[in-house]
């Protein structure tokens, strides 16, 4: 190469290509991504870190603790939130003489299409999608569902007194059977803890999953959607209701969750139980008293 | 590719001009020796005291109960200072002695402001020093390759100015119209070098940028240093020891401009796939695996050209040292890069992120290319400076072996290990405990590959130090690994 000009372009060049392409244009992204206040402007995500959060961050750097922990918890667990809640803590949460009702919201699938390296077992999976995927190539596929014993994988243990009521179930439509084939599996999964009471509400209008919820719980929800009038609720479990608030960060599952719990009046001797699909393992039941109002609690 | 274009010795020339040639080289490297043998001193104990480190770090990995009550003997810190002293100490000082000796052959000029380079060195060791002693304390900052405290960092970008000024100046004497491939790689590692630390000490530490750029800046930094800076140096190294040694051009010079820009472009944005499914915008890694697939084509280029040169030459790897090194450098340069490659594809990075298997990766680009391509240009340059020869052919033998068994068993290690460790943390029935357990064996393994790399580097020292005190042997001829037959003495060893 002669001379030094193109040299120089070319070295300054191809470097300022990269610095630009991968630091200062990510940077111009999501470099300025501030934290996000609630609605009603209480909370604020992420929560500001305190002293002794930093003080934390200098000895994780000064010891080199990056070598082998993340700053990411790495869960013990890798599969279904729900299926684990059902085998690990739905019955420590289960109150003995009471009436227990569980929500869950979900999409139907219970876990995701990917779930290599998950727990399975003959044809039991945890999740749906696996069945479906294999089942529905075949014509035969509701007999073959029962005689090669398809279904979730149990978790062997009993909810005699449970109330189960899957909310927000948005089955595909590319193949006619998909609705009939997912209540399916999951009322058989049902019937082998002994949950005899359950409904599937799908993903449609507010009317009509009221309708559901009134007839499973033989309560009277209010059925006009206008705003709900409430009073702050005392008595609450401050810690509680604060780990709920960070812990529940998706939006619009919260306004959901807000529509219902404030419309239903008959509060007595309820238990709620909330599991979102992709959230982690939900440990935030929210005990209801007798003297509490139904209002959201955050 | 016309032999003008190479500043190399032609085989036929005319006994006076040639001498006239051999005494101008005589007077460059006189002119080098006090700067260069600073910069290879201090970097032989940086070496030894990395080495020292590294065996610590390696055995504590399998006996976790190794001085764990004393604070600076704790796994995370020393870890990091073995790392620091390897990266800045050893490889940046022996790459910088041996880039200015071929800087200022290339530039066939004698070294001016000697002086500058003393001093550069000086305020390097100063910054590796104290950059060492304030991780051992507590004081690093967290981000690889970027932990020594900001007062070691300051001295060393004074150091480096110290350096690069010089570089610059070096320029304005130089003669002649070629400009040869060794020095685009040599000018480029010269001016990426502070720009990259610039801009990773701003961005990081002095002006942060926010939340998980971070972690992408940091890995911007270190995957750059790791090419434009070690690799350049390598490679332009390599370019100038295989021609020179055989005493034959390179193959093709559109071959080496090929791979000089493509290497440039594409190695600049590799990186980001060190955080496959973490939590940044997508095209970023996938902006970075697509780099580093592309990787290929200088690696090809630059790897076809190094062959071609050497074509009908390969026996007198049995004779040089120099080219031995050289060339295990150079071919491992490629493995670099091909395990590179492998392990940046989202299937299997899924499994090796976060284990041994990048261990074994940084190994393989900064000891078994760019580390054995330094050894190969010192057995070449050290000679020259001292005014002596290689003392015994026994001990560089013996060298290359325990290196070569040394890097090439902790590689294997290193990446079965990883493999297995990736396939047991996937495994959910397996608790992390047990993940690590399996991953014991191979550490032990490489622990003993540990013990062969620091004898290489003991019996290293001790001919470098034979050399600086003026013990090597006085010959007209260099030190041959094995006697030299008749075909094999005509070309210039």
């Amino acid at each position: 190469m002669k001379g030094l000009a193109p040299l120089f372009l070319g070295i300054f060049g191809t470097f300022a290509f990269s610095w630009v392409g991968l630091t200062m244009i990510p940077n111009w992204q999501i470099g300025h991504l501030d934290p996000q206040m609630e609605e009603d402007g209480t909370d604020v995500y992420p929560q500001p870190q305190s002293g002794m959060v930093k003080r934390g961050a200098r000895v994780y750097a000064a010891n080199g603790c990056i070598y082998c922990h993340s700053q990411q918890v790495r869960a013990d667990y890798a599969g279904a939130d729900i299926w684990k809640y059902f085998d690990e803590d739905l019955s420590d949460d289960i109150d003995k003489d009471a009436q227990n009702t569980l929500f869950i919201i979900t999409d139907g699938y219970m876990d995701f299409e990917h779930t290599a390296g998950r727990l399975s077992q003959e044809h039991r999976y945890t999740s749906c999608s696996q069945i479906i995927n294999t089942l529905k190539k075949q014509p035969d596929w509701n007999t073959k569902f029962q005689k090669d014993d398809y279904g979730l994988l149990p978790v062997g243990k009993k909810f005699p007194n449970l109330k189960v009521i899957l909310l927000e179930l948005n089955p595909r439509d590319d193949w006619s059977g998909e609705y009939t084939l997912m209540t399916d599996i999951w009322s058989k999964w049902f019937k082998e803890m002994d949950i005899n009471s359950y409904s599937f509400v799908k993903d449609e209008n507010i009317e009509e999953i009221n309708e559901r919820i009134e007839k499973l719980m033989q309560v009277k929800l209010i059925s006009n959607s206008q705003p709900v009038s409430w009073t702050p609720v005392k008595d609450i479990d401050t810690v509680l209701a604060a780990a709920w608030a960070r812990d529940t960060t998706h939006a619009s599952f919260k306004k959901k969750d807000f529509t219902l719990q404030s419309k239903i009046t008959d509060t007595s001797n309820i238990k709620e139980k909330l599991v979102t699909k992709k959230d982690p393992p939900v440990k935030h039941s929210i005990k209801r008293k007798d003297e509490m109002s139904f209002g959201p609690v955050f | 590719m016309n032999a003008s274009g190479i500043p190399l010795r032609e085989p036929a020339v005319s006994a006076a001009a040639d001498d006239a040639e051999q005494v101008e080289r005589a007077l460059i490297d006189a002119s080098t020796r006090v700067p260069v043998l600073m910069f290879y001193t201090s970097a032989m104990a940086w070496l030894i005291i990395g080495t020292l480190l590294a065996g610590f770090v390696s055995f504590k990995l399998h006996s976790p109960d190794l001085f764990s009550d004393i604070s600076f003997l704790t796994w995370g810190r020393v870890r990091p200072a073995h790392m620091n002293v390897m990266v800045y100490g050893w490889a940046s000082m022996a790459g910088m002695g041996t880039a200015i000796w071929l800087m200022a052959r290339l530039c066939r000029t004698v070294l001016r402001y000697p002086l500058l380079l003393v001093a550069g060195a000086g305020f390097w060791n100063l910054g590796v020093l104290l950059g060492v002693g304030g991780i051992l304390i507590g004081d690093s900052t967290g981000y690889q390759w970027l932990e020594f405290p900001h007062y070691a960092a300051i001295i060393l970008f004074v150091a480096y100015t110290l350096v690069v000024s010089w570089a610059v100046l070096m320029f304005r004497f130089r003669r002649g119209e070629q400009i040869y491939i060794t020095q685009w790689y040599l000018l480029g590692a010269f001016l990426w070098f502070p720009w990259l630390y610039a801009a990773g000490q701003l961005m990081l530490f002095v002006v942060p940028v926010q939340g998980v750029l971070q972690s992408a800046v940091g890995w911007w930094y270190a995957n750059n240093l790791l090419f434009l800076w070690f690799g350049a140096i390598g490679l332009g190294t390599a370019y100038y020891m295989i021609p020179k040694v055989i005493g034959r051009p390179v193959y093709s010079y559109h071959l080496a401009t090929i791979g000089f820009w493509t290497y440039a472009l594409f190695s600049s944005w590799t990186g980001m796939q060190r955080l496959v499914d973490g939590p940044f915008p997508a095209w970023m890694v996938t902006a970075s695996i697509a780099a580093t697939i592309l990787t290929i084509i200088p690696v090809a280029t630059v790897g076809l050209n190094h062959h071609m040169t050497m074509q009908g030459y390969f026996p007198l790897l049995r004779y040089s040292p120099t080219l031995r090194f050289t060339v295990f450098g150079a071919i491992s340069y490629t493995v670099f890069s091909v395990v590179g490659v492998l392990i940046s594809l989202r299937s299997v990075a899924r499994y090796v992120n976060f284990t041994q298997a990048s261990i074994a990766y940084s190994h393989l680009g900064l000891y078994a290319f760019f580390t054995m391509v330094i050894f190969g240009s010192m057995y070449y340059i050290v000679p020259r400076l001292v005014g002596r020869e290689w003392r015994y052919a026994s001990l560089i033998k013996l060298h290359f072996w325990a290196s070569v068994y040394g890097i090439g068993l902790m590689t294997l290690m290193l990446l079965a290990g990883g493999f297995l460790q990736g396939e047991n943390m996937e495994n959910p029935s397996l608790a992390f405990s047990e993940t690590t357990e399996t991953v014991l064996p191979y550490l032990r393994g490489r622990s003993l590959s540990g013990l062969l790399l620091t004898a290489s580097h003991f019996i290293f020292a001790y001919h470098f130090g034979l050399m600086l005190l003026g013990l090597g042997r006085t010959s007209t001829v260099p030190t041959f690994l094995n006697p030299v037959e008749a075909e094999g003495s005509e070309a210039h060893l």
